[in-house]
């Protein structure tokens, strides 16, 4: 009963550290720069945020559908289906949580503004220097708000996973999809304990946004 | 020529032709009225800001050439930089600001640590973090990382502004005695006085550079003194061709020319043009009465001072000090109005120049 449950806490760790990887530089270049395509990078970013998780979900499994342009190459440099799969579940994680990565991080790094960055260079720091020692520690909330957020998002996520993941025990049966399941069934106590633990753990997160973001308010 | 630049800086509303050329270990004073460049000039050195062209080369090294699309980065430019608001880094605490630059440029220490320290006062507060110090603390620890950096040329902006007038002598000469070459941005003419030995004055659109005891003697003796200001107009009087224009709280009624209620114009203000009264006057043909505070006097040419006097401050901005005016009166009618520092008496203003316009060319035009 417990399995969908570290199934949920893995994917949405692995999908929290590569978010976090990932998001880091494109929202400090989307901060930073004025090219005139920033909002094309913007709204792309954003889309999952406005798309039905089931759309988002259709494409997701077009593109890495055997046939599909990544698919395709997975299949060729792996030989397995990357649809159905653990590994496609992340990679769609990853877009479908995307947003919720770069846009606190974005914002904090605008709150800070370029300056600190512009005085450790001016005092010698090379760029990711820079970047590492001081704009990152100082937009600390940002990553705090990003990462509980990519992580909360995950272990909620039901429609692309069903698209892309389907719902392989051990694998891709995740836990709201557990949980769609034994309602289907009338399994209502099943259904109620995973479903408690959710609602707990959602609740915590978020607490620890915004009891961490007073704290570094304080910190300030 | 240690430092040798030559750039124009645009802004919205009007543009700013830079020239400066300093030698090895001597000091710039950059002074001007606010919202006039200074700061602007000092971003384009450090590499913050892009001018709009121009040359900037240091030691024969080429920092900028807009020609060549050279831009060196600020982490090779060998500055210390010191803004006018502190910008510490709240992750470290005091020891860690003012150490940051020094552990990136870990090959030559010719000021220690300790120095710096003692002179800025920071011993009792190296523990402390940013947000628990007070806002001239702030400043010193903002200086002190700047100079401990082991920068070839000192960049600092209003360095001295929020100190109080006992440490702000004291750092005035630990910064004099300081060996490397600097460009120090100011309001405080007194400031440039002691510690620069060329002047940069910001004119309108053009930087006029001077031995600044070259342009202290101008300012006092030879009847050259002037003030500069930033006016925004108000009022537009068409049939009389008057605008009421204001810089801070003091407002003015000057023959501007043409120009729309929101127009910027940076007018001067000649020390031979001002004449002093204890009253305001009526029945006068003088059109701008300002109250102002008597700074000091002193003797400029044979039987006439130089007075400077203070406007209104602004009170949002604590903006008061840098918004002088000179008279030059004869000895005799400084006595007769018994003019001492603090006394409050008006000033009254009889023509002006005209510097920078919002459209139109520059041109410099007196107006009776």
């Amino acid at each position: 009963m417990w399995e969908p449950f570290a199934l949920t806490l893995k994917l949405a760790v692995v999908t929290v550290v590569l978010l976090l990887i990932l998001a880091t530089p494109l929202a400090w270049w989307l901060s930073q720069t004025k090219r005139r395509w920033k909002p094309v990078l913007e709204s792309l970013v954003g889309l999952p945020l406005v798309l039905p998780p089931t759309v988002l979900g259709f494409y997701l499994l077009l593109l890495l559908g055997p046939k599909g342009w990544i698919g395709s190459f997975w299949v060729d440099w792996t030989g397995e289906s990357l649809t159905f799969s653990f590994t496609g579940l992340v990679l769609a994680s990853l877009v479908y949580s995307l947003p919720f990565a770069v846009q606190p991080l974005q914002s904090s790094f605008e709150a800070l503004g370029s300056t600190h960055y512009l005085v450790a260079r001016s005092l010698g720091a090379k760029p990711l220097k820079a970047f590492l020692k001081v704009v990152c520690p100082m937009s600390l909330r940002g990553f705090v708000t990003a990462g509980v957020l990519c992580f909360a998002h995950t272990l909620g996520e039901f429609g692309v996973v069903l698209m892309v993941g389907g719902n392989i025990p051990g694998k891709t049966r995740v836990l709201s999809i557990a949980i769609y399941d034994h309602v289907e069934s009338f399994e209502y106590h099943q259904a109620h304990m995973l479903s408690i633990v959710l609602l707990v753990v959602s609740f915590l997160m978020l607490m620890t946004i915004y009891a961490t973001n007073r704290n570094i308010g304080r910190f300030r | 020529m240690t430092l040798k630049a030559q750039f124009r800086i645009k802004y919205p509303r009007f543009q700013l032709d830079v020239r400066i050329d300093l030698d090895e270990g001597q000091t710039l004073g950059i002074w001007g009225p606010s919202g006039s460049g200074k700061t602007s000039i000092l971003r384009v050195l450090a590499g913050f800001n892009l001018p709009f062209g121009g040359e900037i080369s240091f030691r024969r090294l080429p920092w900028l050439s807009t020609e060549q699309k050279v831009n060196l980065v600020p982490e090779k430019r060998q500055i210390g930089y010191m803004l006018q608001d502190p910008f510490l880094f709240s992750n470290y605490d005091v020891k860690g600001n003012l150490l940051f630059g020094q552990r990136q440029r870990e090959n030559h220490n010719h000021i220690s640590f300790d120095e710096v320290v003692e002179a800025l006062d920071l011993v009792s507060i190296l523990d402390r973090h940013p947000r628990d110090l007070s806002g001239g603390e702030k400043q010193r620890v903002s200086m002190g990382r700047a100079i401990l950096s082991q920068p070839d040329l000192l960049l600092l902006d209003e360095p001295f502004a929020s100190l109080d007038p006992v440490r702000r002598q004291h750092l005035v000469e630990f910064i004099y005695d300081l060996p490397m070459s600097k460009v120090i941005v100011s309001h405080d003419p007194y400031e440039i006085e002691t510690l620069t030995s060329e002047t940069l004055t910001l004119q309108g659109q053009t930087t006029h550079q001077q031995h600044t005891e070259q342009a202290w003697q101008n300012l006092y003796e030879e009847g050259d003194a002037f003030s500069l200001h930033n006016l925004i107009v108000e009022e537009v009087d068409p049939g009389d061709e008057l605008c009421r224009a204001r810089e801070g709280s003091t407002s003015f009624l000057l023959p501007l020319g043409q120009r729309r209620i929101g127009d910027r114009v940076q007018v001067k203000f000649r020390a031979r043009d001002i004449s002093i009264g204890l009253h305001p006057i009526k029945d006068s043909s003088i059109l701008n009465c300002i109250p102002v505070q008597v700074e000091d006097v002193v003797e400029a040419r044979p039987g006439m001072v130089l007075v400077r006097m203070s406007m209104e401050p602004i009170p949002a901005l604590n903006k008061g000090r840098d918004r002088f005016l000179y008279a030059h009166i004869t000895r005799r009618s400084r006595r007769t109005l018994n003019l001492q520092p603090g006394d409050r008496v008006h000033a009254f203003i009889k023509g002006m120049a005209i510097l920078t316009q919002t459209k139109q060319k520059q041109q410099t035009e007196v107006l009776q």
